[in-house]
This record gives C-alpha cells, sequence and structure tokens, in this order.
C-alpha cells in the first residue's frame, strides 16, 4: 500500500483549538491525500483497465488487459472448434468451444450453430476428417453457422466419417 | 484515482480539544485510510492477479489478467501447429509450437508427439496438404491418443497414400 506522511500545524493552540479548526485540517489532509496519492491498480479496479471487445479485436491497444472472459475476442483467436463423432444421429454431442449444437442432416451431412454468432458470413472454416480415407468440406454459411460435408476418398461419395474436425476463425 | 473523504467523526458545535481526543481520532482517521484505500497492485503482486488454468479454461473471469505463460490454457488458443515438408524421411523438421516430434512412418504418414498432452483423446486437430503437381490430397487423421497422433494424406478418387509437399496442422483442446 502507498503510504503518506502528513505534518499538520494548527494555527490555534491544539489543547484549545476548536473542532471547526480540526475539521478544516482534517480536510485539508484529505485533499493532500488526494494530491499525493497518484491513481493506482487495485483489484476492484482490474475490471477498468481489461480490454473491452473492441480493444480486442482491434488488437493494438498497449494500455489495457486481456482476461479470461475478453481473451477469445483478439483477432489471433479461433472463435469455435469441435470434434465429434460423424456416425452419430440426430443432436450430436461433441467436445469444442463456441458451438451451440451439431445436428446431423443425412449421411455425410451435419449443420453447425455457432455460439455466439459471428459478426458477418466472411469468417473461416478449416476442417479435417478422420477414417481411413475421408475429407471435409463446409457449405453454405451464415452467421449463426455452416453446414458440413463429409466423403470418402476413393469415390468422393458422401459418407459418414468416424471424426470431423474443425476450427473457425473470424469477428464476432 | 482513490479519493479520501472526511470521516464525520469530528462535529461538535462546543467544548475544547485535548490531545488525547486529537490522537484517538487520528486513529480512526489512520484506520479509514486504511480501510479505504486497497493494496496496489505492483509487479512483484501481479503473479497473485493473473488467472490460473483452471480460470483460462473456464474463459468467462474479467477480475483477473491473463499472463503470458497462461494464455495458452484459453480454450480458443491452439495447442499446438506445425508445417513440415511431407517429402522428408525419418525424424521430420518442423516449424511449429507444442510439438516435441514428427517422424514420417511410411508414405504419406506421419507420426506427431505434443509436448503436453491432454486431458483425454478428445481434442481437434485440423490440417491441410498441399501439391505442386495437379494432384488433390487431403489430410486424414489416424490413430489419436493423448500426447500422439497420425496424420495420413491421400489421394483424392484413389484414396492412396502420398506424401505431399507441404503439411500444416494445428490443434485444440483442453
Amino acid at each position: 500500500m502507498p503510504t503518506a506522511s502528513v505534518s499538520i500545524e494548527f494555527s490555534d493552540n491544539p489543547t484549545s483549538g476548536s473542532t471547526e479548526s480540526i475539521d478544516q485540517n482534517f480536510s485539508d489532509l484529505c485533499s493532500y491525500v488526494n494530491s499525493t496519492l497518484p491513481g493506482y491498480l487495485t483489484a476492484t479496479a482490474i475490471p477498468s483497465f481489461a480490454a473491452t471487445a473492441a480493444q480486442q479485436s482491434a488488437a493494438a491497444s498497449i494500455t489495457v488487459f486481456a482476461t479470461p472472459a475478453n481473451q477469445v475476442k483478439h483477432s489471433s483467436s479461433v472463435k469455435a472448434w469441435a470434434r465429434f463423432a460423424g456416425t452419430s444421429t440426430g443432436s450430436i454431442t461433441f467436445v469444442g468451444y463456441g458451438v451451440g449444437s451439431i445436428s446431423k442432416i443425412a449421411t455425410g451431412s451435419y449443420t453447425v450453430a455457432l455460439s455466439p454468432p459471428m459478426a458477418s458470413t466472411n469468417y473461416m472454416v478449416v476442417l479435417t476428417c478422420g477414417g481411413d480415407s475421408d475429407f471435409g468440406r463446409w457449405g453454405s454459411m451464415t452467421t449463426a453457422g455452416f453446414t458440413i460435408g463429409a466423403f470418402s476418398g476413393t469415390d468422393v461419395s458422401q459418407r459418414d466419417s468416424t471424426a470431423i474436425q474443425f476450427i473457425v476463425g473470424g469477428f464476432q | 484515482m482513490n479519493t479520501a473523504s472526511v470521516p464525520n467523526t469530528f462535529a461538535s458545535s462546543t467544548g475544547t480539544v485535548s490531545l488525547s481526543l486529537l490522537d484517538t481520532n487520528f486513529t480512526s482517521y489512520a484506520t479509514f485510510l486504511n480501510s479505504t484505500f486497497l493494496p496496489e497492485i505492483t509487479a512483484t503482486t501481479i503473479p497473485s492477479y493473473t488467472a490460473s488454468t483452471a480460470q483460462m479454461q473456464t474463459a468467462t473471469a474479467s477480475t483477473v489478467f491473463v499472463s503470458s505463460a497462461g494464455q495458452k490454457n484459453h480454450p480458443a488458443a491452439t495447442k499446438a501447429y506445425a508445417s513440415f515438408i511431407g517429402t522428408a524421411t525419418g525424424t521430420v523438421s518442423f516449424t511449429g509450437y507444442g510439438v516435441t516430434r514428427i517422424v514420417r512412418a511410411g508414405t504419406g504418414t506421419y507420426s506427431v508427439v505434443l509436448s503436453t498432452g491432454f486431458a483425454s483423446t478428445e481434442y481437434a486437430i485440423v490440417g491441410l496438404s498441399s501439391q505442386a503437381n495437379s494432384l488433390l490430397s487431403a489430410p486424414n487423421i489416424g490413430r489419436q491418443t493423448t500426447d500422439y497422433f497420425e496424420i495420413k494424406v491421400i489421394t483424392l478418387f484413389t484414396a492412396t497414400a502420398l506424401d505431399p509437399n507441404y503439411v500444416h496442422f494445428s490443434v485444440f483442446g483442453i
């Protein structure tokens, strides 16, 4: 903690000074403390020094901090990723981040809902499939999500890949 | 800036003030100051205010800082990535992060050893391969353990193994 060294000179004899005189001197002391101690960082003040989503996205400020909650807003951060079994049906269980749900539409065809959505449809999806020779590609893209197609590397027909994995980059 | 205001404990319209009363009031004032001004965060105390691994993985705290050492623990941070030449043999030279070793196990097949293992095998790998000729190739993930996985590159339409010019991959997980 910063410390202040303060001396007060009473204009009156302190043993007989009036309360008004003391109040004035304490008021002067407070003014002195306020003018002497600079603004400094404390635990409760951390949120005030945390970067806003806009500052994280712009990635240019050197006067604010990243927090666990806002780190993902940085331009270099992926916004979502997941790994799921394409052989599942209906609403698919997955491991990941930034993904609300994954559903199977048909054989080798899936929809991904992002949470939160992207700011525009100009974002990046990279995906890779498991299995012996499968590969994948993305289909239609909206701000809310996108579709995935999984294919056999042998005849390029759609098939349920055992493990489909993707990442998403862009702005939210 | 932190600000102090005079606690209203000195109001008295009459009477004289003794030295003992002054001492008491100064003590009260010191207590007031100590309770008002929180400890300052300095360079040496910053570690006490940085996010723990658990806080980074949860990714919701806004009252702690992200440190350089802890940034990688965020779920949106890549845990490993690399770029290497697919035609190399044996132990493959690579540029990357979070990867200990890459070995070409056979045509189009590469084993990757991660520097830090994941908590489970439930992590995601995405990769791309590139060719100088007109062949279309695609990387494929084979066996996958907590700290090891295989990349298999095939030629599309024939599904035969292929050594591509370059392989790039990135790994995400917790």
